[in-house]
């Protein structure tokens, strides 16, 4: 029997970059996996938790936990939501030992989309085809996911380009980018400066806020470079 | 990877017995205070607790009184209050010791040849901070940059070291592990200091008083989302490491250096992309400590942001309106994203229509 996952698309890939969403879903069906989608989900809680506001965080991460208190494995589009649901959601009950019991349980079944590949799902191929110039856009938190490029090896026809230059953040960083906009630019700029040089064609990242980040800054500058979500490339025929 | 980040990754067992002892000490800081007071004692040196920064300064400007340095204890009022401020901010960056590595970055340098430290050295009177004091030796570690060699070689007749009581290490041998971490970012020097001078000894002081500054760090201790703060070793490969401070930004990272971790408005300048937990070489969680400033601060937050958080999770919990808000939000996607349009169809919408 097939194992089944549960997609948790994140509000910003729903709202955002939906294609991501049904490109994760093409994948993990061609994987062998039953895909199903839970449609009370919304958010995971990040905005909140990043603003320092711990009780709506709580509200919006309690929603979570119960919408996927069932689900076997949780496969996200995203590096940072899944950090937020393993890494800081249990430790936002410190006074109620049974929600944080549930959240803990969840934690363990959250999936980053290119680490269920690459830990779970365990497939050589996924039969894509992407033909060409190809670089990762190391997506924080960073060395976590740097597995990400082996997955792009394996996709025929892609030409793989290692970007150089130290790899620091997009400059998106939630609230940061409209409470410091020059400096987030900044940032920006410079990871855009590392993806010309690379003369990449497509920039290939984990999360859609970074994937946007950089967006704005390529089409700003006229680059006709295209970022991509992993899921995307991987389901490229 | 650059050349630093290599250094680094080669130490994950090095970083790892670091980080174990540093909470271990955290976690029996009662026992080694004891036992540092006991064994320094017992190098003929005398130890001093001290509660806040202005202790320090009464103390130090008692014993100058008692040496007999007039211009510390001027005779006119606001000539005492300007030596105490001085006085005041230079035991401030002593007792962190940021001033020793990273200066410039987060505070003005203090120099040795600032002009409080010559005065009081020409009395006979030494102060410097200490990087690691060493329970089981009664000894202090001074791992110095060039700022304070001068200051540590002219061997003054009383000797104030000045550290944070988390500063402890249990043993001398555990220095092969900190000074490695330390020298991997910042080659430099360290003296090891123990008591004053012993009957045969050819240098060294006549008085050595060791100052143990509690200044808020017994409370971080108690709080459980900032106690790992106090692992700290103040070598500065956060700030290294931080993508915003290079932009122009006082990054958030300077507000962790220093107890008593204050929430001060830098604490908003972080994408909180963890590249300082990454960087860290006592594996300290340092977006999760910003996250717990951002909090401090949230509480204290007044005006349209905490309505909004508590609109937002009101709507978030209800996926039929989070759907009809987000439909009609759409129109403001390009003005938030300066041009970026929102996709035709939601993933909802479009997962609908594929399982139809």
């Amino acid at each position: 029997m097939a194992k089944r996952v549960s997609l948790f698309v994140t509000c910003m890939v729903d709202q955002l970059l939906p294609q991501a969403g049904m490109a994760m879903a093409d994948v993990l069906e061609r994987a062998g996996f039953d895909v199903e989608f839970r449609e009370a989900q919304t958010c995971c809680g990040l905005p909140a938790h990043q603003a320092g506001c711990a009780a709506q965080a709580r509200e919006v991460g309690s929603h979570f936990l119960k919408t996927f208190a069932d689900a076997d494995y949780i496969v996200i589009p995203s590096t940072r939501c899944a950090d937020m649901l393993s890494r800081d959601l249990p430790r936002l009950f410190p006074d109620d030992p049974s929600a944080r019991g549930d959240a803990q349980a969840v934690s363990t079944r959250v999936w980053e989309f290119s680490r269920f590949l690459l830990e779970v799902a365990k497939v050589d191929s996924f039969g894509a085809r992407f033909p060409h110039r190809v670089t990762y856009f190391d997506t924080c938190p960073a060395p976590t996911h740097s597995g990400a490029r082996d997955l792009l090896q394996r996709v025929q026809d892609l030409e793989y380009v290692e970007m150089n230059g130290p790899a620091e953040c997009c400059g998106f960083g939630g609230n940061f980018r409209w409470n410091f906009p020059a400096a987030a630019d900044a940032m920006t700029l410079k990871q855009v400066e590392r993806i010309l040089a690379s003369k990449a064609t497509h920039v290939v990242g984990l999360d859609v806020a970074c994937l946007l980040q950089l967006r704005r800054a390529l089409e700003a500058g006229n680059h006709p470079v295209q970022a991509l979500h992993l899921a995307e490339v991987l389901a490229s025929r | 990877m650059n050349q630093t980040t290599q250094r680094r990754a080669d130490l994950p067992e090095l970083r790892a017995r670091a980080a174990a002892i540093r909470k271990h000490v955290l976690a029996n800081l009662d026992h080694y205070l004891v036992e540092t007071e006991k064994q320094v004692t017992a190098h003929g040196g005398q130890v001093v607790f001290a509660q806040n920064i202005d202790e320090i300064v009464s103390f130090i400007q008692l014993l100058a009184q008692e040496r007999g340095v007039a211009s510390l204890v001027g005779s006119r009022a606001t000539e005492v209050r300007n030596e105490a401020s001085a006085l005041w901010r230079v035991v401030e960056a002593l007792s962190s010791d940021v001033a020793s590595y990273i200066s410039g970055r987060i505070a003005p340098p203090i120099d040795a040849a600032s002009f409080e430290l010559q005065r009081l050295l020409a009395a006979g009177i030494g102060i410097t901070g200490a990087n690691f004091v060493i329970a089981d030796a009664g000894a202090v570690c001074l791992a110095e940059g060039d700022d304070f060699a001068s200051l540590a070689g002219a061997a003054p007749q009383i000797h104030i070291v000045i550290a944070g009581i988390e500063k402890i290490i249990p043993r001398t041998r555990d220095l092969a592990v900190f000074l490695r971490l330390l020298s991997a970012r910042y080659p430099g020097h360290s003296s090891l200091l123990s008591g004053p001078r012993r009957a045969a000894e050819l240098d060294g002081p006549e008085a050595f008083y060791l100052i143990l500054l509690d200044g808020g760090r017994s409370a971080i201790l108690a709080d459980p989302e900032k106690r790992e703060l106090l692992q700290c070793i103040r070598c500065g490969a956060c700030l290294e490491s931080c993508p915003v401070t290079p932009v122009g930004q006082p990054g958030a990272l300077t507000q962790l250096l220093t107890p008593p971790h204050a929430a001060a408005p830098p604490v908003q300048a972080t994408t909180l992309c963890g590249a300082c937990r990454e960087a860290c070489p006592v594996n300290i969680d340092l977006p999760r400590a910003l996250v717990a400033l951002r909090q401090d601060a949230f509480g204290k937050a007044e005006g349209w942001t905490p309505s909004f958080f508590r609109a937002w999770a009101f709507v978030l919990k209800r996926p039929r309106l989070y759907e009809m808000c987000a439909l009609m939000a759409r129109a403001f996607w390009p003005i938030a994203w300066k041009g970026v349009q929102p996709p035709a169809k939601s993933f909802r919408q479009l997962w609908r229509e594929r399982s139809r």
